[in-house]
């Protein structure tokens, strides 16, 4: 059985022989000794897709989203989206970059009034379409090749319209001018609904994932009136081809999101969750108890015990989640929400192998139950040692 | 009298500058002392928005609109404030560290302390260490406030707090930090006086700092 497979199976709940690793990769470690790359020449994008599956495979990530470009950030693709599907200026966007993030730092507005003179237009579904299938078809065809499953991803209209507002501007129009809002996440929805609809037509993965960040990590960004009175109706324009074509579809924000569980699962009908944030914000066992037919992705935690742990930590915590999710399904091992640069890539290739080793159906949680007591033991957890009373 | 006072908390909470700067000048022009307005009336709002935050019945939107309300009546009042010679909470230095873009955690920040009676001074984005080290030297703050979005980003928290002790000026500011990677752990290890898990809380820790101080 290859990934997709597997991976086509394992989504709906039917039998599989393994567990899965699913992850988001922003981390060039891995990218260099896993993939090949060389930091010292240009790639282009079609080296760069090939690189990245190489990466995923060698390490042990059977299914994905994302290709790590260690040059180029992706806030500028979204830019060139809004050019090329909004008709925004390209003279009046610029995008700065620092560190391992990059930020817009020109817009053609600092107030509604000038906002208003720079409203996006809404895309078209032929635009969207022609641009899409090509890349979602040849990127999921690499990764095939690599035996990796390459979901489809989007960008949620809430998160994709503060983005393009900047989000304090965003945050006073929606009392200022809940008009010019409601447009921007006209456009924003329609973008991602047509990516949506162009995705379903020619997948050979059947699972999209929404990026929707309405989280911080203290609770809900937005009064949850605003989110279900304006997110949700423009969700289901996204997942409504998705649904038609009887695919799966995972929502993701980040942060502490248990009041939305309701809105998501219950009103948006959405098939998982990915990220599922640990840092005091989520616990994936009680979500699981709560909500036992949702497919989960996640969790290490990529704030502590991956870029600060020891190998028996990741191990340890990686071991848990098999342990107590593992036999029942529907559950994909990866970060809690990316392999970002701090996350040593020993770390990060024991979580994946820890899966692959202890993931085999039927899970044999007696022997996880040992191994974690033999690490619990060893003197060698630190993040995750048991407290001494 | 005090029904100005209520009218301005009330105005400030609903986040209506228009009125807050309406009640403020009709305030001023009955008599009422500038730190009556400015501590009954608005930071006394400030502290309700900040607790509704806490408790999750007011959000991100909610928080900014009120704190532009609370600037609104603010700038009116500065003059009067002044000249009677009202000394602020104490100052504090703001700014998201080397390599960290992001703005809004250190934006909510500044203006919930702002509302609170703080001076700030804001020093943005990609902050370097250097850059800290020369504004507490400059401005001689109370509190130095720190914000990182980024996991790969936090090690400059430590690097800063490395920086202030060489310089010799540790002793002479409180540290504090947050972010959504951060936590008290972290803060405990690298030497700063204090964590905030978001912009309501770092009004209290801020109060408390400076009263420890």
């Amino acid at each position: 059985m290859n990934n997709l497979e597997r991976f086509k199976k394992a989504i709906d709940w039917e039998p599989v022989d393994r567990l899965m690793t699913y992850d988001y990769l922003d981390n060039t470690h891995i990218l260099v000794e896993h993939g090949g790359y060389d930091a010292s020449r240009k790639y282009t994008f079609e080296e760069l897709v090939e690189v990245n599956a190489r990466a995923w495979k060698s390490i042990g990530v059977d299914v994905t989203r994302s290709i790590h470009d260690p040059v180029n950030h992706w806030m500028g693709g979204k830019i060139n989206n809004w050019i090329r599907f909004f008709g925004v200026n390209p003279d009046n966007w610029g995008v700065s970059q620092a560190g391992e993030t990059a930020w817009i730092s020109k817009r053609p507005f600092k107030t509604l009034a000038e906002l208003e003179k720079h409203m996006p237009n809404k895309p078209r579904y032929e635009d969207v379409r022609d641009w899409y299938q090509p890349f979602i078809r040849y990127v999921q065809q690499v990764h095939d090749h690599y035996d990796v499953a390459f979901i489809g991803a989007v960008e949620g209209p809430i998160t994709d319209a503060y983005t393009f507002m900047d989000m304090e501007l965003f945050a006073l129009a929606i009392y200022d001018a809940p008009e010019l809002v409601s447009h921007i996440m006209d456009c924003t929805g329609l973008f991602s609904a047509h990516i949506a609809r162009a995705f379903a037509e020619v997948s050979g993965i059947p699972l999209l994932f929404m990026g929707e960040d309405i989280s911080g990590t203290t609770g809900p960004i937005f009064n949850p009136k605003f989110v279900r009175q304006e997110g949700l109706p423009r969700w289901k324009w996204i997942t409504s081809p998705i649904k038609e074509k009887g695919m799966k579809f995972l929502f993701h924000t980040d942060g502490k999101y248990g009041k939305f569980l309701p809105l998501i699962f219950d009103e948006l009908e959405a098939d998982g969750l990915n990220p599922i944030e640990r840092n005091n914000c989520n616990d994936i066992f009680e979500i699981r108890r709560e909500y036992p037919h949702k497919l989960l992705f996640g969790n290490v935690c990529c704030i502590h015990t991956l870029p600060h742990g020891t190998l028996a930590d990741v191990e340890d915590e990686t071991l848990e989640i098999i342990e107590k999710i593992g036999p029942q399904g529907g559950i994909f091992i990866g970060s809690s929400s990316e392999v970002h640069d701090a996350v040593p890539v020993e770390n990060a290739a024991k979580m994946y192998r820890t899966v692959h080793e202890y993931g085999n159906y039927p899970i044999d949680v007696d022997r996880i139950r040992a191994r974690r007591d033999e690490l619990s033991k060893s003197g060698e957890l630190r993040l995750r040692a048991p407290l001494m009373i | 009298m005090e029904s100005l006072i209520k009218e301005i908390h009330t105005a400030v909470m609903e986040g209506q500058s228009d009125v807050v700067q309406e009640k403020v000048r009709a305030a001023m022009a009955a008599g009422l002392p500038a730190s009556t307005i400015l501590n009954e009336g608005m930071i006394a709002a400030m502290g309700e928005v900040g607790c509704l935050f806490e408790e999750g019945e007011y959000f991100v939107p909610e928080m900014l609109i009120s704190a532009r309300a609370m600037q609104a009546g603010l700038a009116l009042l500065k003059p009067a404030l002044k000249e009677a010679d009202v000394k602020s909470a104490g100052k504090v230095i703001v700014g998201t560290v080397k390599g960290d873009l992001h703005d809004i955690g250190k934006n909510l920040v500044a203006m919930m302390l702002e509302g609170a009676g703080f001076e700030i001074v804001d020093l943005g984005t990609d902050v370097t260490p250097e850059m800290f080290v020369a504004a507490v030297r400059e401005n001689s703050p109370q509190i130095l406030a720190m914000s990182a979005l980024l996991t790969t980003t936090m090690s400059s928290m430590v690097a800063t707090v490395e920086a202030l002790k060489a310089a010799g000026l540790r002793e002479q500011v409180k540290v504090m930090i947050g972010g959504a990677p951060v936590t008290e752990d972290y803060a405990r290890q690298i030497g700063a006086d204090g964590f905030s898990t978001d912009a309501s809380r770092a009004v209290s820790l801020a109060k408390s700092l400076v009263s420890a101080a």
